[in-house]
């Protein structure tokens, strides 16, 4: 625990915070003025057509920038931090490099996972709170879209959390911010193409969940692998 | 001297980079309390085996051992017992000079009243603890300084520094000269590395001369200082330029 406080406090988490709620602002004010346009969650039959557009755009969106903050914090936690001299402060420490590395990346993978939960609550629960209020007693969204809520915020997840550790594992092996950030805009682009391309298709609850598991699990294998090779580089590290 | 404990030995230690010997068999034995000196022209491997001692580099072959516990393999169990300032002073910029030891103690775990043994410890070396300012924002010897305090604010077993008074102004200097040597009066090992002889005459015990990754004197002070009388500064350079 102490660990924990130590590396937030001296990587300045309380910035991270701040871009997170900023980003939370910026999709909230999307949603709210361009896409509702003020007036659709009025309409219960409008909104129910509106609502997979929406979640769309919203998790996307997410997806987008908190895997963007992620491989920034990766880059600022670890990257900056054991590239070059850096690294001779936390070498000099009486902890195991393992272990230290499992407290940022921990810290990292919580603070994405809950940003991304946490935005996509507050945008999708203003809207059901603003249905709720302008048709009383109406149905606010439909099981099908529920689901696909439910579906696109596993993937909104998983990829915020993964892509910033693989990002963080190109930018580790390359010594370099810029690679970092760079590979985390590659990799975004390469999963909101993948997930376009299957959502393209007729929606359908049940083959759309079974994409959406393959999509999660082949994310969470590829970020453990990634997480054990930045393992065993920083173990192996020297000092330059 | 020879009665104190041995707290620190390296056993033909080498450091190979890209096929390139930077350090070729280097045995050393570092006593208890004293103030042990590495000099050596630039390039010759001091910083390398300063590296290795600290637990930051491998060596290619040979050991090194602190209080007999083998180094490489215990690098970070280790660190609790060693102060370290090796090549240019890393902090972290952004946060001053009295919080970047806050951070160290903590890490280091340790358990005095910290708020005080950072006070006492800034001013030993001449800072203000009122000094907020990021450490971005410090001169090279203001950097240097609380370098300085940062690598013994632990209370050490083991201090080592390299070149640690770079960057020092004349009453820097002295200041730090006298620093050294109170901290090995109060028990403290030391093991200064510098490429200026008169810098480790002043303070050393012992002292290792290496020039291209090779050890070719190690003796006390006091028996160099006997043996060449007046002339110890031309010997050790006509060692240096033969080897």
């Amino acid at each position: 625990m102490n660990l924990v406080k130590l590396e937030t406090e001296h990587n300045n988490i309380k910035s991270y915070i701040k871009r997170s709620c900023i980003i939370c602002g910026i999709i909230f004010l999307i949603v709210f003025f361009v896409l509702l346009d003020g007036e659709v969650y009025r309409d219960t039959n409008l909104l129910q057509e509106e609502w997979p557009s929406v979640i769309y755009i919203v998790t996307m969106i997410s997806l987008f920038s908190f895997s963007i903050l992620s491989a920034v914090m990766y880059s600022k936690f670890i990257v900056s931090e054991y590239s070059g001299k850096k690294a001779i402060l936390l070498f000099s420490y009486p902890i195991k490099r393992a272990e230290i590395l499992k407290v940022k990346c921990g810290i990292i993978t919580i603070f994405s996972f809950l940003s991304a939960l946490f935005t996509c609550a507050l945008v999708f629960g203003s809207i059901v709170i603003a249905t709720i209020f302008s048709n009383p007693g109406q149905m606010f969204i439909s099981k099908d879209n529920a689901i696909y809520m439910l579906q696109m915020l596993s993937v909104t997840i998983v990829f915020s959390v993964v892509t910033g550790l693989i990002s963080g594992y190109i930018g580790m092996s390359g010594n370099s911010i810029q690679t970092t950030i760079v590979s985390a805009v590659i990799n975004c682009v390469i999963a909101v193409q993948i997930i376009g391309y299957i959502y393209s298709g007729d929606y359908d609850a049940i083959h759309f969940t079974k994409a959406v598991v393959v999509i999660d699990l082949f994310m969470l294998l590829l970020g453990i692998i990634s997480y054990k090779m930045l393992e065993f580089k920083i173990k192996a590290m020297e000092l330059e | 001297m020879s009665n104190k404990l041995t707290v620190l030995y390296t056993e033909r230690i080498s450091k190979t980079y890209d096929h390139e010997l930077i350090l070729d068999a280097v045995s050393l034995q570092v006593k208890s309390g004293e103030i042990y000196g590495i000099l050596g022209p630039n390039g010759a491997g001091k910083t390398t085996l300063l590296k290795m001692l600290a637990g930051f580099i491998r060596p290619s072959s040979g050991k090194a051992f602190i209080r007999d516990i083998e180094v490489e393999p215990n690098k970070e169990m280790i660190q609790r017992d060693i102060g370290s300032l090796i090549e240019t002073p890393i902090f972290y910029e952004n946060l001053s000079g009295s919080k970047n030891l806050e951070i160290h103690l903590k890490y280091m775990d340790a358990a005095d009243d910290i708020k005080t043994v950072i006070e006492n410890a800034m001013q030993t070396v001449g800072l203000s603890v009122d000094n907020q300012k990021p450490v971005s924002k410090y001169s090279l010897g203001m950097r240097q300084r609380l370098a300085i305090a940062r690598s013994y604010i632990h209370h050490p077993k083991l201090l080592i520094l390299d070149e640690p008074v770079n960057g020092l102004d004349p009453i820097g200097l002295m200041d730090m000269r006298k620093v050294f040597g109170d901290l090995a009066k109060a028990g403290m090992t030391i093991i200064i590395s510098s490429h200026l002889l008169n810098e480790l005459r002043q303070i050393a015990d012992s002292l290792l001369v290496i020039t291209d990754g090779t050890a070719i004197i190690e003796d006390t002070m006091e028996h160099l200082e006997q043996l060449y009388p007046g002339n110890l500064e031309q010997y050790l350079v006509d060692q240096m330029r033969g080897a």
